[in-house]
């Protein structure tokens, strides 16, 4: 796929997505004039962008679309929830279209028939005057055919300033219909003395003709409304004004710019008509680059590490007062390099709305789907690979998990059934929670279904925890009826799968009758972290700062206390203590007079861990170990410290887990 | 036999056709490695250890700001550990596994020379006879009438046996 289709993709995609909040918003909130627009503006945006890479289908259904919502807008048809059905119809139908077009594949022919189906079904709706208001009625002017319009164009001084490229404007407005001919006014190019090279000067003489009303005509000059003084009139109605008119051809000698020049300047210019038309919020980079950046940067940390060791040597003031300043810099850098790749979760969720609806629709269950913390930021790679178990643990909910309106209405349940999607974040991790008022999982139920399955021996006695694990077992499933929906029992082991591909982790608590939550948490991958730098033995280590909660001084009490256990009281309450050395082997630090105890928390997970020198904060880069260290226990990565010597990355929650089995 | 030792290095490259190979000493026996996938050779760097790794992983090292790990070769293909001396080197070689390239670097006692030989030069590895497994060595190398091992690279630089883990509290 080329770099252009590939803008072209993302715009579309971006746009369809905005279409069909707006729709599904409408449904559930009312109309009013924004989602209108919105959806419009969707329709108008992708039949431009379309209209740059003349894919003919694209633009042809678009432009129906266009002229439907243009009707809402101006109140000439309703739009009531038929046709918002129809509307989303038409999202998926134009998303289908996009597909086929960036994949340059043909259009199959069911798509081709549902493509004719549906501009059917909008024409009826154009043509059908029952639906019009008839307070609202526009004049007959407005509906007009074929018309010939005359466009006079006369650029503002400072034009060129804006970086608008107006060529590109008219080969768009070629595309809507016929360009007679455009002549330059030239009559206020001032003599060569007097000429500023920054100044346009120029004006335009447009004789143009097709199928489209004065309103389409100054919106496709929308982007530079402000930079031009624009008059369009029809010349079919002003045949006679325009003896009263200065012609400039008349004047001066025509300079005529074919269309098809401007066709090919065009191309080369799609790029810039992107940044005029303001029409994404976002810039697409590589990810590559990014990486490159962060590299980039990480390098620069462990320099200036390496300067301040210089500074403390040469206690030179003016020396030191720089190099706080570039430290601060680099802080401040690093934070924004790290937020490039943080995308808030929102726009992803928003997505879910729409399979929550149709599930809900096809299964006749109404259903209240509110999100909650849509601000809340995680890595990019990481949402996109969250969305897939997220949307598999939605499904269920609905499904399973919401009983149908008669059930809850019997149990005295409000008929709509809550579904929440909910992040948030805590202690160096993101939790993401799907929470549902339904009828909730039966502990017993899971565990007969476990027996009968094979998953667990018949005398196993189980804790509520580990019971409801076992949900997350492959080939487990506890709906009686398999639906199309869910239910064949291959999903939550997937889910489970791909969460911990994540280094994440996913847990479920459940009420019979109140409802069930899952609830996943996940790390915030990220390049640069801010560690706690210490020493066991002969080596460094560090931890990531938000799991360490507090650091102890190991004594002589805690020794006595201890006993022949790894466990040491921490303020009345009994924690594990790993002694490092030991554990990982190390010899005895000769130089070390004292150890410690910091103690780590995940999620719930509390312990201590024995070490011996502390030295405090560190900003750490995270460098992988390779392959040769996939097995390296606990341990998920290297950083180089200032003076050149490595320290090893603790992976706190594996190694939770590798205590847990040891 | 006067001609040869008059001509330098890069002139005997540019006559011999073939591929560059690095001769090396690992306990007083000289071995060869391929030179195209060597991409440098340093001064042995202080190696941080990591933990419950089999004892020929010595730990990794920084090379210009890259992690590299590093095995020792001698305890490796000898069952010796390597003697620090100041003419102890780490070649860093580049391998592909599983799609990936990565650098990992092997500790050598010293190094001898770069020679350039022909592929008709190599002979055949002997099944046994050999200070080190037969596994390890892709060919025998006639120098200088001598025969010199040429490791492989595949077989020593396994990363499936050599990310094991040796888990010194399991039970």
């Amino acid at each position: 796929m080329s770099e252009e289709l590939e803008y072209f993709n993302e715009d579309a995609q971006e746009q369809l997505q905005m279409m069909e909040s707006a729709l599904l918003d409408a449904m559930e909130k009312g109309v009013n004039s924004e989602y209108i627009g919105t959806i419009f503006r969707a329709m108008h945006t992708i039949k431009g962008v379309a209209g740059m890479f003349s894919f003919e289908d694209i633009i042809s259904f678009t432009h129906i679309a266009e002229n439907l919502m243009d009707a809402v807008r101006n109140g000439k048809i309703a739009l009531n929830e038929d046709l918002l059905m129809l509307l989303l119809e038409c999202k998926d139908h134009v998303g289908e279209l996009v597909h086929c077009a960036v994949e340059s594949i043909a259009i199959p022919q069911n798509t081709l028939e549902k493509d004719k189906l549906l501009k059917l079904t909008i024409k009826e709706y154009l043509e059908s005057p029952a639906d019009k208001p008839k307070a609202l009625q526009k004049p007959e002017e407005e509906v007009s055919n074929s018309n010939l319009w005359h466009i006079s164009l006369y650029l503002k001084e400072h034009f060129f300033e804006t970086g608008m490229d107006l060529l590109s404007i008219l080969a768009y407005l070629q595309r809507l219909g016929t360009l007679h001919s455009i002549s330059p006014v030239l009559d206020k190019l001032p003599g060569l003395e007097l000429i500023d090279p920054h100044k346009p000067y120029l004006g335009f003489e447009i004789e143009f003709e097709g199928e489209i009303t004065k309103e389409e005509i100054v919106e496709v000059f929308e982007f530079v409304e402000d930079d031009i003084t624009l008059d369009v009139f029809s010349a079919t109605k002003a045949q006679d004004m325009e003896a009263e008119e200065i012609k400039p051809q008349e004047q001066e000698p025509p300079i005529q710019i074919k269309p098809t020049e401007i066709q090919t300047i065009q191309a080369k210019k799609e790029s810039l008509v992107k940044q005029a038309g303001n029409v994404s919020q976002s810039l697409r980079v590589d990810s590559s680059k990014i990486d490159t950046l962060i590299d980039t940067i990480s390098e620069m940390v462990i320099a200036n590490a390496r300067i301040n060791r210089y500074v403390e040597k040469y206690a030179d003031a003016d020396l030191e007062e720089v190099c706080i300043e570039l430290g601060t810099l680099l802080e401040e850098l690093r934070n924004n390099v790290m937020n490039i790749r943080m995308v808030a979760v929102g726009e992803s969720f928003e997505k879910f709305r729409r399979v929550v609806n149709d599930v809900a629709r096809k299964l006749n269950k109404k259903i209240n789907f509110t999100i909650q913390g849509g601000d809340t930021e995680l890595d990019k790679t990481v949402i996109e690979k969250i969305a897939d178990p997220l949307l598999h643990m939605l499904r269920n909910s609905v499904d399973h998990g919401i009983e149908t309106t008669q059930e809850r209405l019997e149990k005295g349940k409000s008929e709509y059934g809550n579904v929440e999607l909910r992040a948030y974040p805590e202690s160096g991790a993101i939790v993401i929670e799907i929470e549902d008022d339904g009828k909730g999982l039966a502990l017993d139920a899971i565990i007969s279904k476990a027996r009968a399955k094979g998953i667990i021996d018949e005398s196993e006695e189980l804790s509520d925890a580990e019971a409801y694990k076992l949900i997350f077992e492959p080939g487990f499933s506890t709906a009686a009826v398999i639906s199309d929906i869910s239910g064949r029992g291959v999903g939550m082991d997937v889910v489970k799968k791909n969460i911990e591909a994540l280094k994440g982790e996913i847990e479920l608590q459940s009420k019979v009758g109140k409802g069930s939550c899952f609830t996943i948490r996940l790390p915030l991958t990220l390049a640069i972290i801010e560690g706690f730098l210490f020493q066991v033995g002969h080596t460094n280590y560090i931890i990531p700062l938000d799991m360490v909660s507090e650091v102890i001084e190991f004594t002589a009490k805690h020794r006595v206390n201890m006993r022949e256990n790894n466990l040491f009281d921490l303020r009345g309450t009994l924690l594990p203590l790993l002694d490092i050395r030991n554990y990982y082997n190390e010899l005895p630090c000769k130089m070390c007079e004292r150890q410690n105890i910091i103690v780590v928390k995940y999620g719930r997970n509390k312990m201590g861990l024995l070490v011996d020198e502390l030295f405090g904060e560190y900003q750490t880069v995270i460098k992988p170990l390779g392959r040769l260290f996939q097995n390296a226990p606990g341990l998920y990565g290297a950083s180089i410290l200032g003076s050149g010597e490595i320290a090893l990355i603790f992976d706190i929650p594996a190694l939770f887990e590798m205590l847990k089995i040891n | 036999m006067y001609s040869q030792i008059l001509m330098d290095d890069d002139d005997e490259m540019a006559i011999k056709e073939g591929t560059q190979y690095l001769l090396f000493y690992l306990q007083s026996n000289l071995y060869a490695l391929r030179g195209e996938f060597i991409t440098e050779i340093v001064e042995l760097p202080q190696i941080t250890k990591v933990p419950w790794m089999l004892p020929c992983v010595k730990g990794v090292c920084n090379i210009r700001g890259t992690i590299v790990g590093v095995i020792d070769i001698a305890r490796c293909l000898l069952q010796n550990d390597f003697i620090n001396t100041n003419r102890t080197s780490l070649v860093i070689v580049k391998i592909i596994d599983e799609e990936m390239s990565h650098k990992i670097g092997f500790i050598i006692d010293e190094v001898y020379e770069v020679e350039v030989f022909e592929a008709s030069e190599l002979q055949g590895v002997p099944h046994f006879g050999l200070p080190i497994h037969s596994k390890y060595v892709e060919a025998m190398i006639p120098y200088k009438g001598d025969f010199i091992p040429l490791l492989s690279l595949k077989n020593v630089a396994d990363i499936e046996f050599l990310s094991q883990r040796e888990n010194p509290h399991a039970t």
